[in-house]
């Protein structure tokens, strides 16, 4: 049984042409971290809210619990949401933010005391309870946020890009504790984020949106190695995509003609001659020499540009053979930032046939 | 240069207050004209206009009638205010540009086509014509105000407090309304200054016997120019300053008075 | 779903009261423009239009109509120009702000019978003015400062002056320090910065001030009555004495039906061109 399940839901604004969620299904399991990732406009924070009961679809099925609580409101679906500007009320202090879920919930006297004291402690703001909102840090916010939405132990645990309002410090400190946090507490939990490194980091299954449907879903580790469609691989961060057609293909593999340049790569289910598709190169498997001296891949070419990251460095390459394409490449560099290419030198590069993606979307 | 700008608007300023400095100045004569300056300092004339029945009795009137149609209207303009503020429904502009247009008709033919309507109808007590005249005066002003506060409110939160599982009435009463509780006490003093003062629309509803204070000083100084009326003017400043200097702590003047 | 509408509905008593107690006796009252009603409000006859040819080919209503318009117009000036300086000054004020816009928005506290009442005490024949210019040997007799048609707009001035402040002082307020800023590093002096920065940016709040004052002082009543030559100076005073002392009430309700139309199409052109303006300029709302 899923903890959550979304039917064919599709959800449309107004009087727009297209919908904000097309057609979705979704099932999350029980006690898993799953990561609704996108760039703005995806749909992902839309499907949050139709989980939360903030709004309701315009067809299709929300399930919790194997109840069907499609026209069921957000106040009785027994769900704690986190939002991206914490929303804590003002007015009222910790303790009592905190024990808010618990006070519309009938539960009074010492067990909501001990209540939220645990919730307070398990977030490491115990002492804080008689604060109020405005004297606290924007991390000590959200972990308040995070344990008022915890203390009456919800079905499920909605985060709105929590961190997005953090700087970076802080967005990987919360980040990890939120990760502890949920494999503790094993609270089913869905998070929305545009951060693919956050994502990955996070989830125990990533589900990539795209206009208002998901691309693509499963473990961080299958979208990462694994991405089956352009907009998957460009959102990733896989910079060198590139459209081609299968010029041959078989057992072994298939060739891929570019341009004027053509691969080899790893033998892939589904792929036919004639077929149109790409393929992309992360910026990391290009290997560069210097010319001359490896031959096949992506032919010779001159370093445009180079910038230093600190830790990588990266390139960009103006094939001679590539018709104008500009290659990405990305290497560690060795202390003492001594660079191996200067801009204007002469390399050649090419990529394994393993670390080629195929994408055929 | 600097001193010219400030002189200049410090005269501007001066001007502004002019009328009502001369009406607490001459409250205070002695005489029994109005003179400016008083020629002698006394506070005779307040005791006389608190002996008058007509004052009296008219400013009981204006308070009875400021309180029960700012009751009246301070749910309306609630609801109001909240349906315009969280819900897009068709016709939304339409309705609010409709719930503010007594602010824009002549007060005078407000008060006419009122007269009109509540006589054919019957209405003959003038306390409820009155009243009702004096709703329609302070709800636009309610609404703004209401409306300014709830905009000013993130929504976010009463999404936050419906997820924790409250239904949209516990929303209200825990989290809209404690937050908009100032907003909403500084709109209710401004209604009751507007209805207290109003003079246009109260003219052609009060009888000599029901009346409103601003009318009585009016009827009072067709025929007698004495400081009285000064003296009751001046306790009209010094309550609706009160109000006013209390609005202006805690949300501001302006937040009320926008045009 | 169900919530939405319920939410929406919450509306409906405002709205209803709004109706009831005003739109429907509006048009009840207008209705008898268009019928003969001369004794009071029994409409005789047929539909017609007679009664606006009436007051329309009549150089009386024409005259105060016109008179209505022109002071109108000049206190809107006046209050503009005097509104725009008190909302520079209060807006570069830091510590007495709040002091400083109580001052200025006291014509709204004050009922308006205190405020004729006081400009009656100061421009009266022994008013201030007039003994503070007989005591400084400027004049020998008192000057007749009350009852014309300078007087009314005086009054209009101190009764209007708020909302113009606070719709000049919210445009000022809109505008970010940086702007300022950036037109002293580009070279701009203090006037040049005044002239071709602040004041084209404070606009929409001159839009906004110029037609609320327009409006109230088209449909002002007290003020030109109490404060004006004898004889009707205003329109409305013509709508009062045409309905309730002459009970004309067909001429008295096309009276004022004009007069609406007139204040309706200042607040009209008024968002008309706020809206046009918005669109060109990319949006910075009023």
């Amino acid at each position: 049984m899923a903890t959550v399940a979304l039917q064919t839901v599709s959800k449309r604004f107004g009087s727009s042409s297209h919908s904000a969620v097309n057609s979705l299904s979704l099932d999350i399991n029980s006690g898993e971290f799953l990561t609704l990732l996108g760039p703005s406009g995806c749909g992902k924070t839309t499907t949050l809210r139709l989980i939360a009961g903030l709004i309701q679809p315009d067809i299709g099925r929300v399930l919790i619990r194997d109840r069907d609580v499609t026209s069921v409101p957000a106040h009785r679906r027994n769900i704690g949401m986190v939002f991206q500007s914490h929303a804590l009320f003002p007015h009222l202090s910790i303790s009592e933010n905190v024990a808010f879920g618990l006070k519309m919930r009938g539960i009074v006297g010492l067990e909501r005391e001990r209540k939220v004291r645990e919730a307070l402690s398990l977030v490491r703001l115990g002492e804080f309870g008689d604060r109020f909102p405005s004297q606290l840090s924007g991390g000590q916010q959200q972990r308040v946020a995070l344990a008022r939405a915890l203390v009456f132990q919800p079905d499920v645990l909605l985060l709105d890009e929590p961190f997005g309002a953090l700087d970076r410090k802080l967005r990987e400190t919360m980040q990890d504790e939120l990760r502890e946090l949920s494999r503790r507490l094993a609270v089913t939990s869905v998070f929305v984020t545009h951060d693919q490194e956050e994502a990955l980091m996070l989830s125990d299954r990533i589900a990539i949106m795209n206009s208002g449907s998901i691309e693509q879903a499963g473990r961080p580790d299958q979208i990462f190695d694994f991405p089956q469609s352009r907009f998957v691989a460009d959102f990733m961060g896989i910079a060198n995509i590139f459209d081609g057609e299968i010029v041959s293909c078989d057992r072994s593999g298939a060739a891929v003609q570019i341009g004027r340049l053509r691969f080899e790569t790893a033998p892939s289910a589904g792929l036919k001659a004639g077929q149109k598709m790409a393929l992309a190169f992360r910026p990391e498997h290009v290997r560069i020499t210097p010319d001359g001296t490896a031959c096949g891949g992506f032919g010779a070419g001159t370093v445009i540009s180079r910038v230093y990251q600190g830790v990588t460095c990266t390139y960009q390459i103006h094939l001679d053979d590539g018709d104008g394409r500009i290659l990405v490449v990305r290497e560690a560099v060795p202390s003492g930032a001594c660079f191996r290419f200067d801009v204007g030198a002469k390399v050649s590069a090419t990529c394994a046939k393993d670390a080629i993606h195929v994408l055929t979307r | 240069m600097k001193y010219v700008w400030i002189s200049f608007n410090a005269i501007l300023l001066a001007l502004v207050l002019a009328p009502i400095a001369i009406v607490i100045l001459v409250s205070f004569g002695s005489r029994e004209v109005v003179e400016f300056p008083p020629s002698a300092w006394s506070l005779r004339w307040y005791a006389f206009a608190l002996s008058q029945e007509s004052f009296v009795s008219s400013a009981i009137n204006s308070a009875i009638v400021a309180v029960t149609a700012t009751a009246i209207a301070t749910p309306l303009a609630l609801g109001a205010a909240m349906s315009i503020a969280r819900v897009r429904f068709r016709g939304r502009d339409l309705v609010q540009t409709l719930l503010l247009a007594p602010l824009f008709i002549p007060a005078i033919v407000t008060s006419l086509a009122l007269l009109l309507a509540l006589s054919k109808f019957d209405v003959r007590a003038v306390s409820a014509r009155l009243v009702a005249a004096h709703v329609l005066i302070v709800l636009p002003y309610l609404i703004r105000t209401v409306l300014a506060s709830l905009t000013r409110l993130d929504a976010v939160l009463e999404d936050a407090a419906s997820t924790l599982g409250a239904p949209p009435i516990r929303v209200f009463l825990h989290v809209t309304l404690p937050l908009i509780r100032a907003g909403m006490i500084a709109g209710i003093l401004f209604a009751l200054i507007i209805s207290f003062d109003n003079v246009s629309v109260s003219l052609f509803l009060t009888t000599p016997r029901t009346n409103t204070l601003p009318i009585a000083i009016l009827n009072y100084v067709e025929y007698n120019f004495d400081p009285s009326v000064a003296a009751v003017s001046t306790m009209l400043i010094v309550i609706t300053a009160t109000a006013a200097a209390f609005i202006e702590r805690t949300v501001g003047l302006r937040a009320v008075a926008k045009g | 779903m169900r919530r939405r509408s319920q939410m929406a509905s919450l509306v409906l008593p405002a709205l209803a009261v709004v109706i009831v107690l005003l739109v429907l006796p509006l048009l009840y009252l207008l209705s008898f423009s268009f019928f003969d009603a001369n004794d009071g409000p029994i409409a005789v006859g047929g539909f017609t239009v007679r009664n606006y040819k009436t007051i329309l080919s009549d150089q009386y209503y024409w005259r105060i109509f016109g008179k209505t318009l022109a002071l109108s117009a000049i206190t809107t000036v006046l209050s503009a120009s005097i509104g725009y300086s008190l909302a520079y000054f209060i807006w570069q004020q830091r510590r007495w702000q709040s002091l400083l816009l109580v001052i200025t928005l006291s014509p709204l506290l004050i009922s308006i019978v205190v405020s004729s009442y006081g400009w009656l005490a100061l421009l009266g024949k022994n008013g201030l003015i007039n003994q503070t210019l007989i005591r400084l040997g400027l004049v020998n007799a008192p000057l007749q400062l009350l009852y014309s048609n300078a007087t009314i707009v005086v009054g209009l001035v101190h009764i209007t002056l708020p909302f113009m402040v606070l719709s000049i002082l919210a445009a000022l307020e809109r505008i970010e320090p940086a702007v300022q800023e950036a037109a002293a590093t580009l070279g701009a002096n203090r006037y040049r910065t005044q002239w071709s920065v602040i004041l084209p940016l404070a606009r929409p709040g001159f839009a906004s001030g110029m037609s609320i004052v327009f409006c109230l002082s088209l449909s002002a009543y007290v003020t030109p009555a109490m404060l004006g030559p004898s004889g009707p100076n205003f329109v409305t005073t013509l709508i009062y004495n045409e309905f309730v002392t002459q009970l004309h009430w067909s001429t008295g309700a096309a009276l004022a039906a004009i007069l609406m139309t007139v204040a309706l199409a200042t607040v009209y052109v008024y968002v008309h061109v706020m809206t046009r303006a918005d669109r060109l300029s990319g949006g910075a709302r009023s």
